[in-house]
C-alpha cells in the first residue's frame, strides 16, 4: 500500500452463516485508499502494521455501496436486526456481500449498541462516498460530525467520549456487539441486484413496442426506473416488506403443468390471441426452409399470415414450447419483482385489470407491495375474467 | 458515463447474433465441450474466449503476469500494422462484449487467410481509438452507445431478477471475460483488467495455423491455477460460419445441423428480446378461466401455489441458505 488512507475507522468483520451474521471479536480498522482510480476497502486488525491488511477489496468507483444494516428501513431509529451497528458492504457488479460492525463505542444514552448514531451514519455515508467515486473532504466532514456533536449534546448523548472514539488509534473500546453477540439476519427479501450501470436498464426492445403506450413498454420502463433507483432506496423498499406474508410467485403458479394443459385445452381463438401476443420471428422460423435463416424483421403483416397459416397443432406447439422456455421463466420472475416492488397500479392498468383500489394500499396513495401486491393481483385477474365472462367475452 | 451495461448471457447464440448486430460478417461461436487441440483446430479458430468465475480475492498483478510475459510496446508501437488494439476494462458488464472485440479489432489486416469483414461501423471505432492508449480505449468502448445498444440488446429479458431468484442460468455476472488470439503471428492473452496484452511464446512462433495448438496448454495452465471444485469456465471458439464452410465442402450434413443450430439461436434470441408482459397476462387470464370453471378451483390453484413457494422455502432453510419466495434454485 502506497498511498495514505483516505479515512479510517475503528470496525470488525463479520462471517456470515446462512442467514446469520456473526461478527468475529477481532479489534481492527476499516480504511480506504485509492490507487489508480481504483478505491480500496481493506480492514486489519489493530495490531497489524498498516502496510498489512488482512482485507483489500478494490473496487471500480461507483460498484460498491456501504450501508447500514437496518432492522426497519425508513423508521427514525436506525438500528440493525442484531445487538451491534453492522454495515453492509456491496457489490452491485457482483451481487457479493460482506459485513463488517462498528467497534467505536454506542452513543445511545442507554448503550443500545445496534443503534446508529448521527455519527455512525454520517461515518459510513463517509466510506459509501468515497466509493462512489466522489471526492469527499474527509477533514471537513470529520470536522462537521464533531461539530455537530459539540452542538447536540443529546445526539448519542456521550459527546465527551465522541472525539476520543473516533479515529482515536489508541483507545480501547470495542462498543459494537458485545461478546454474546448472536448476530443478525442479513438477507433482504426480494432485492433486485444491481447489474450494470446505476442507470442500467434495459435499451427498449426494438421489436416489441412501436406504441409507447404500449402495456409492454409501461412495464419495461417501471422496471428500468427500479434499477435507476439508488440501492439504498431499494433496499428500504424491501426492507419495509421483509415482514409481510411470503404467498406465492408467477413462476410457482404458472408451472410448466398448468400452462400446457391449459394450452391443450384452449380455443382457437385463444390461441390466436396468444399467438399475436408472441415475437413474430418464432412463426417465421417454423415456416422458414433450411437453407434460409437469416434474421428478417418482419412486417406486422408479413407476421400475422405466418400465424394464420398455422394448423391449430403447430400453434399448440409453439406456445408450449414457448411456455417451458428459461427466458419466458425469468419473465415471470422479473414479473414478479416488479409486483413486488410496487409496479401492481401500474402493472394492472397497463393489462386492464380490475385491482381493487387499483392496487394502492387502502386509504393510501402507496402501492402495495411484496405478497400483498401479487394477491391482489391474482384477484384482479379474477375479477376481469368474472366480468368478461358476464360479457361473454373471451371464449 | 452515458449509460448502463447489462449482463449478457455467455452463449455461443447471443455473441454470434451480436457481432452479426455490430456489422461483422462470417463469423460466429461455438461452445468447445473439451479442451482438446484436434476438436479445437477443427473449428479453424480465429481466437478463443474464456469464462471462469473472477475470483475476486485475486489482485490484477503488477509487474509480471502469472503466465506469459506483459507485452507493452505491442500496444504502444507507432507501427499500424503491428499495433495491438487492447482496451483496458472500464465496466465490468461489458467485458464479455470487449473480449469479444478485443479479437474482432485485431484481425482486419491480415492478408488472405485470418482476416475478417468487420462491417463499417467497428472499422470506424477501431480507427477512431487507433491513436488512444488502453485506458482512452477502454473508455471510448464504454461510451459507445452503437456497441452499448447492441450489447444491451441482449440482455437477459429479467435484469432485475434478485440473485437468488435466477432460473436459467446463476452468476452470470461474476464472470470475468478473457480473449487468446494469434496476432502478428503471436500468441496474446487479451484481458482488460491486466495493464497491457500477454505473450506466451515468442513473438513470430504461433502463427495462426498452429494457433489450437499452442492456445490449449496455455488454457490448461491456466485452469490447473484454480481448485477444481472453485472454478466454473467456460470456452467458446470464435471461428468462420460453419454454414459457409459447410457449403464450400458440400457437406450436407453438416450444413442441415449448422442450420438447424442457426434456427434455435434465433429462436433463443427473438424469446430473450421480448417483452412478455402481455402475453403473461393473457396466460393468467387464461388459466383462471379454467380454474374457476370448476367449482372452487382458482382456490385451490392459488393454494397449490403457495404450498409449492413454501417448500421451496423450507428445503432452502434446510439447505441452510438464506431464503424467501423469490427464491427459485
Amino acid at each position: 500500500m502506497a498511498e495514505t488512507p483516505l479515512f479510517t475507522f475503528k470496525a470488525g468483520r463479520c462471517d456470515t452463516n446462512g442467514r446469520k451474521v456473526l461478527p468475529i471479536q477481532t479489534p481492527g480498522y476499516i480504511y480506504l485508499y485509492s490507487e489508480d482510480d481504483l478505491i480500496h476497502l481493506c480492514w486489519r486488525p489493530r495490531s497489524a502494521p498498516a502496510a498489512e491488511p488482512e482485507i483489500d477489496l478494490i473496487t471500480i468507483p461507483g460498484d460498491a455501496t456501504f450501508t447500514p444494516l437496518v432492522k426497519e428501513a425508513g423508521a427514525e431509529d436506525v438500528r440493525s436486526p442484531t445487538n451491534g451497528r453492522v454495515f453492509a458492504l456491496k457489490f452491485s457488479s457482483s451481487g457479493e456481500k460482506q459485513y463488517f460492525w462498528m467497534q467505536s463505542k454506542s452513543q445511545h444514552k442507554d448503550g443500545d449498541a445496534s443503534w446508529f448514531s448521527q455519527r455512525d451514519q454520517r461515518l459510513g455515508q463517509i466510506v459509501d462516498l468515497l466509493l462512489s467515486g466522489e471526492d469527499v473532504n474527509v477533514e471537513s466532514e470529520l470536522e462537521e460530525i464533531r461539530r455537530h456533536a459539540r452542538d447536540d449534546p443529546d445526539d448519542g448523548g456521550s459527546g465527551a467520549n465522541e472525539d476520543t472514539d473516533m479515529m482515536d488509534l489508541d483507545r480501547q473500546g470495542s462498543g459494537g456487539a458485545g461478546a454474546d453477540a448472536t448476530g443478525g439476519d442479513p438477507r433482504e427479501e426480494g432485492e433486485a441486484s444491481r447489474e450494470g450501470g446505476a442507470d442500467g436498464g434495459r435499451a427498449a426492445a426494438p421489436s416489441s413496442s412501436e406504441h409507447p403506450q404500449d402495456a409492454s413498454a409501461l412495464v419495461q420502463n417501471f422496471l428500468n426506473s427500479l434499477g435507476g433507483s439508488s440501492s439504498q432506496q431499494q433496499q428500504q423498499r424491501q426492507g419495509q416488506q421483509r415482514i409481510d406474508k411470503p404467498f406465492t410467485t408467477l413462476p410457482d403458479l404458472l408451472t410448466t403443468n398448468t400452462t400446457v394443459s391449459y394450452i391443450d385445452s384452449a380455443s382457437p381463438q385463444q390461441l390466436d390471441t396468444l399467438c399475436a401476443l408472441l415475437p413474430p420471428d418464432l412463426f417465421l422460423l417454423d415456416q422458414e426452409s433450411a437453407s434460409s435463416t437469416e434474421a428478417t424483421n418482419p412486417s406486422p403483416a408479413a407476421a400475422q399470415a405466418a400465424i394464420e397459416a398455422l394448423s391449430t397443432e403447430q400453434k399448440k406447439d409453439i406456445l408450449k414450447r414457448v411456455l417451458r422456455s428459461p427466458q419466458l421463466h425469468q419473465s415471470l420472475g422479473s414479473l414478479t419483482v416488479a409486483l413486488r416492488d410496487g409496479g401492481l397500479p401500474m402493472i394492472g392498468e397497463a393489462l386492464g385489470l380490475k385491482v381493487e383500489n387499483g392496487g394502492l394500499i387502502r386509504g393510501g396513495s402507496m402501492p402495495l407491495g411484496g405478497g400483498d401486491a401479487v394477491e391482489a393481483f391474482l384477484n384482479g385477474v379474477k375479477k376481469t375474467v368474472e366480468e368478461e365472462e358476464k360479457e361473454g367475452k373471451g371464449k | 458515463m452515458s449509460g448502463g451495461w447489462n449482463t449478457i448471457e455467455s452463449d455461443a447464440g447471443v455473441f454470434t447474433f451480436l457481432i452479426e448486430s455490430l456489422g461483422v460478417s462470417n463469423v460466429q461461436f461455438e461452445e468447445l465441450i473439451s479442451l482438446d487441440p484436434d476438436s479445437l483446430q477443427q473449428l479453424n479458430p480465429i481466437g478463443v474466449i474464456f469464462l471462469f468465475k473472477y475470483p475476486t480475492g485475486e489482485k490484477p498483478s503488477r509487474d509480471k503476469p502469472l503466465d506469459g510475459d506483459f507485452d507493452f510496446a505491442a500496444v504502444e508501437t507507432q507501427e499500424a500494422d503491428k499495433n495491438v488494439w487492447f482496451a483496458a476494462q472500464t465496466i465490468q458488464n461489458a467485458c464479455g462484449t470487449q473480449a469479444l472485440l478485443s479479437v474482432l479489432l485485431n484481425k482486419t489486416q491480415q492478408d488472405g487467410e485470418g482476416e475478417v469483414d468487420i462491417g463499417p461501423n467497428l472499422k470506424e471505432f477501431k480507427d477512431f481509438t487507433s491513436a488512444f492508449p488502453a485506458d482512452l480505449r477502454g473508455e471510448a468502448l464504454s461510451n459507445s452507445d452503437l456497441i452499448r445498444d447492441v450489447h444491451n440488446s441482449f440482455a437477459r429479458s429479467s435484469p432485475f431478477v434478485s440473485d437468488s431468484s435466477r432460473l436459467a442460468t446463476d452468476d452470470d455476472d461474476v464472470y470475468h471475460f478473457i480473449a487468446y488470439t494469434s496476432i502478428n503471428s503471436t500468441l496474446y492473452e487479451l484481458d482488460g483488467l491486466q495493464p497491457a496484452p500477454i505473450r506466451h511464446g515468442d513473438a513470430g512462433a504461433c502463427p495462426r495455423e498452429i494457433f489450437a495448438d499452442a492456445v490449449v496448454p496455455v488454457l490448461q495452465r491456466r485452469i490447473k491455477r484454480y481448485p477444481a471444485t472453485e472454478i466454473r469456465f467456460n470456452l467458446l471458439a470464435m471461428c468462420e460460419d460453419l454454414r459457409v464452410k459447410a457449403r464450400e465442402v458440400g457437406d450436407e450434413v453438416m450444413l442441415f445441423r449448422e442450420e438447424r443450430k442457426r434456427r434455435e439461436w434465433r429462436w433463443e434470441n427473438a424469446l430473450r428480446r421480448h417483452n412478455f408482459v402481455e402475453f403473461i397476462g393473457e396466460v393468467m387470464k387464461g388459466v383462471a378461466r379454467r380454474k374457476m370453471e370448476e367449482e372452487g378451483g382458482f382456490q385451490k390453484w392459488v393454494e397449490e401455489g403457495m404450498a409449492s413457494t413454501q417448500k421451496r422455502m423450507e428445503e432452502r432453510k434446510k439447505r441452510g441458505q438464506a431464503g424467501d419466495e423469490m427464491d427459485v434454485s
